[in-house]
């Protein structure tokens, strides 16, 4: 805890192509349009959060990235090259932990490593399930996990396979604050020893604060990028310092709009029991 | 297995309750029932019956079980034969296996293959809803998981498909088989040189209800055993690893 944690070096070069880059990309559900022209760059090694209240849009510029979704109008691109299809260099780590119920954890965190030569599997397992604190219960089925357990599972199974990229869709919403708090470190932990570009979806202030090296903040009905804020202060981040302070503040200002928006919206509609 | 007990008492009981209410000689009696089972056994009747029987379920059920995945298969695959055969296999395969056996007969006369169509087409439709519905209804996210992972298609169908639908697949292959069995015993009151059924009906043909009584406990043995220890077992390990609760 104590160690002082350096980020990873984020390239940030003009001239370097990003990680993964949105290009004026729009999506529509029927006659609902769920973001529109939305665009955005990731660099290499960076913690990215999209961060907006629910229903703006963010699982949806998530599947987009993943290649679940193809964007209605402009270009999602990885390295420079469009996008096509989910595969494993773009992990998705899903909100619920979705880890596959027939197998034990440790054939879970397995899933995507080459099943031979079975020694090397084996040893894989073994670090994966060490890195995530699940050393004892490799053996169990995931219904027999608490919800962080599976979270961290779900986790150690997406590093498994050395993804470039990790898109993680809100994936401690469903978690206590307490669970919450461990699985950030560990998370946190995690990414500045691996250098993983991550995209982090979230609603929760705090989260973004603590975690992000930029924050997309975004903007409802279509769903929109707002503004994009730099976090240059080290790692663990102490929310007690005026500089954290000063940054919730900003961004619960800005996001006040939006939420004074959804509320003036749903007035208009009229509330029906 | 304690509603195997159950049922087995069940039908003691009520063989004897039978016996007691009716003074004929010839009524059947629980000692009367033992006789015979030990009569037939030790003649080697029943087993030439029971296993005419299990050679005819094992026959029908295996073909039942290969046409109902095919088209189960193909119904979840291809939306059009989903929209062609759909309502049809849920429709068919509510109708009681008996139906068919006028079908059988007409097309196929009194023999073995009208047996054998009753029990194919009794169980069938059964096993192809399982089967359609376990594979249509994977739940997306574990699609996305397999999807995310980068795997090829046939990966895809045989670690994430398959055993996501394989507690719906067994529950159709169980349904499949138990309406086989009484479809086979409806054939078999018919038409069938050897078999449970046809000792039923023998001892129909005997006036001895002793007989009647004893084949229908070695069916509903045979019925409930495999019902139970095979498929039941095969069941509750299946849906334990999953953390579901069996039916
Ligand atoms: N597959 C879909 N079909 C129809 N509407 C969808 C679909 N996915 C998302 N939407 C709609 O698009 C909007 C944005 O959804 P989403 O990206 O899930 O928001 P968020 O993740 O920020 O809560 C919502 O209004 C949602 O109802
Ligand atoms: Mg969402």
């Amino acid at each position: 805890m104590s160690v002082a944690l350096q980020p990873p070096p984020v390239s940030s070069t003009k001239a370097e192509i990003p990680r993964l880059a949105l290009a004026g990309v729009s999506k529509s559900f029927g006659a609902l349009t769920a973001v529109k022209d939305v665009s955005l760059s990731i660099r290499r090694g960076e913690f990215l959060s999209l961060l907006g209240p629910s229903g703006c849009g963010k699982t949806t510029i998530l599947n987009l990235l993943a290649g679940f979704e193809t964007p209605d109008t402009g270009r999602v691109l990885m390295d420079g090259r469009p996008v096509q299809g989910a595969g494993p260099d773009r992990l998705v780590i899903f909100q619920e932990p979705a880890l596959l119920p027939w197998l034990t954890v440790a054939e879970n965190i397995g899933f995507g490593l080459p099943q031979k030569p079975r020694e090397l599997h084996d040893e894989t397992v073994r670090l994966l399930l060490r890195l995530v604190h699940l050393d004892k219960f490799g053996h169990l089925r995931p219904h027999e996990l608490s919800g962080g357990m599976k979270q961290r599972a779900a986790l150690a199974r997406a590093l498994a396979v050395d993804p470039q990229v990790l898109l993680m869709d809100e994936p401690f919403a469903s978690l206590d604050p307490q669970t919450r708090e461990l699985l950030h470190h560990d998370l946190q932990r995690l990414w500045l020893g691996l250098h993983k570009t991550v995209v982090f979806v979230t609603h929760s202030v705090e989260e973004a604060v603590r975690l992000s090296d930029r924050i997309a903040i975004m903007a409802t009905q279509p769903g929109r990028i707002r503004r994009v804020l730099d976090v240059d202060l080290p790692h663990p981040r102490d929310f007690n310092s005026p500089e954290v302070a000063e940054l919730r503040a900003a961004i619960r200002e800005e996001m006040q709009d939006e939420l004074a928006k959804l509320a003036r919206r749903e007035g208009d509609e009229g509330w029906r029991p | 297995m304690k509603t195997k007990h159950r049922s087995l008492a069940l039908a003691i009981f009520a063989a004897s309750v039978l016996a007691a209410a009716s003074a004929e000689a010839d009524s059947p009696s629980p000692a009367g029932i033992a006789r015979n089972l030990a009569h037939g056994f030790a003649s080697g009747d029943y087993l030439r019956a029971l296993g005419a029987s299990a050679l005819r379920i094992a026959a029908g059920f295996t073909l039942a079980a290969l046409l109902g995945g095919a088209l189960g298969i193909l119904q979840a695959a291809f939306t059009p034969v989903r929209r062609l055969c759909g309502p049809l296999t849920t429709g068919v395969q509510a109708l009681p296996a008996v139906c068919w056996l006028p079908v059988a007969l007409l097309w196929f006369g009194r023999g073995e293959s009208a047996v054998l169509f009753c029990v194919v087409v009794g169980s069938l439709f059964a096993v192809a809803l399982g089967v359609r519905d376990g594979l249509a209804q994977v739940p997306p996210l574990l699609r996305r998981v397999g999807q995310t992972f980068g795997l090829s298609r046939w990966s895809q169908i045989t670690r994430i498909t398959i055993p996501a639908a394989l507690p719906a697949i067994l529950a159709g292959l169980k349904q499949g088989w138990s309406f086989g069995w009484r479809a086979l015993m409806a054939g078999e009151l018919i038409y069938a040189t050897a078999g449970l059924g046809r000792s039923l009906t023998a001892g129909r043909e005997a006036g001895d209800a002793n007989q009647v009584f004893a084949v229908m406990l070695l069916i509903l043995f045979l019925g409930v055993a495999v019902d139970r220890l095979g498929f039941g077992l095969i069941e509750k390990r299946v849906l334990a690893k999953r953390g579901l609760a069996s039916a």
